[in-house]
């Protein structure tokens, strides 16, 4: 088990070091190398540690073992075809993380970011809609009978695209330097990762990269189907890709913004959902 | 916490996981407790680990803090 984990980790680093390439050349710029990430987590954990005065010493450091165990959890539920309601559960349990990331430090900035992460909650709203619509067509929440479906049936991209959609949408907003990365914005400093420096800083950096993988490999799977570890590594890299477009080209939205926008996406697909519901039966 | 501690501690949570994956694969250890191991032990693994090779060993030179 410890050995998915450890690749897992390994390719959301290099997928956050590819993200950052593509950025930087859709921008013009020449970028860092694609395994920057993976030497950045590194640097991270070699640099001195401290836990800051005005911090709540067991939320600040104990924050951090949940944000790697929580997504940690994510990649067996969907390497055992679990529900996909438990990888809603984990979706909200990392915004609880954000949350009490920012608030355990003391720090203004953090603060700021914590509240930030409160306030883009309406980014959850289109992964329940998704989670509503996928029950639509394939009658289960399980990821393995979901895939089984795909099997029969085709690709649940082309049947549910407006699904697939706002699936999209939730990973971009998870996704550095994008539209809906508000909790990270460069005026609040690093927003809720401020104070976590050091082994702290790196240990995040496994987290997010974990958090990274398990939502490509989600939409994979659950938008695409099982394919060969391979195939499902190249699409993962395509999607990836495609997010990192629209980062590049898109500037970072006011916080309101980023609420309007997820939750005009949601309105949307709830009719989307009452479409289905009354053509479906 | 001694250098010593969190390198002990670090190795700990990853033998647990490898054994419980290695229990796991041959039967002996059912796949969702092997998953639970590795939830908890892995954030031990990789926290413990990086404290260990950021502690310092309390050899270092004295900083330069100027003329």
């Amino acid at each position: 088990m410890i050995e998915y984990l450890l690749f897992a980790t390994f390719i959301g680093l290099l997928f956050h070091g590819i993200h950052r390439k593509v950025i930087a050349r859709v921008q013009g710029r020449p970028g860092p190398p694609i395994w920057q990430e993976i030497l950045h987590a590194l640097k991270f954990s070699f640099k001195e540690t401290w836990i800051p005065k005005t911090a709540s010493r067991a939320l600040f450091v104990g924050i951090v073992f949940v944000a790697i165990a929580i997504w940690s959890g994510a990649l067996f539920i969907l390497l055992t075809g679990g529900s996909i309601l438990l990888l809603f559960a984990i979706y909200l349990l990392h915004k609880i993380v954000e949350h009490g990331m920012g608030l355990s430090t003391g720090s203004p900035y953090t603060k700021f970011g914590a509240i930030r992460s409160v306030i883009s909650a309406a980014s959850e709203l289109p992964l329940l809609v998704t989670v509503v619509a996928i029950y639509f067509f394939t009658g289960s929440l399980s990821i393995a009978e979901i895939t089984a479906y795909q099997e029969m049936n085709g690709p649940l991209l082309i049947v549910a695209f407006p699904a697939a959609v706002a699936m999209y949408l939730v990973i971009l907003s998870k996704m550095h330097y994008g539209p809906f990365s508000i909790i990270e914005a460069k005026e609040i400093v690093s927003g809720n990762m401020t104070e976590h420096f050091g082994v702290w800083r790196a240990a995040l950096e496994v987290a997010y990269a974990l958090k990274t993988y398990v939502l490509l490999y989600a939409f994979v799977l659950i938008f695409i189907g099982a394919l060969p570890l391979w195939l499902t590594l190249i699409l993962m890299l395509l999607l990836l890709i495609s997010l990192s477009f629209v980062c590049a080209v898109t500037p970072m939205l006011s916080p309101y913004d980023t609420v309007t926008i997820q939750s005009l996406v949601t309105g949307a697909l709830v009719i989307y959902i009452v479409i289905l519901a009354v053509v479906m039966g | 916490m001694k250098k010593r501690t969190a390198l002990i501690v670090g190795l700990a949570a990853g033998v647990i996981a490898a054994a419980a994956s290695l229990s796991a694969a041959l039967g002996y250890l059912p796949v969702l407790a092997a998953e639970l191991v590795a939830v908890v032990a892995f954030p031990v693994f990789v926290i413990f680990i990086a404290l260990w090779w950021s502690a310092k060993s309390g050899e270092e030179d004295i900083p330069f803090i100027g003329y």
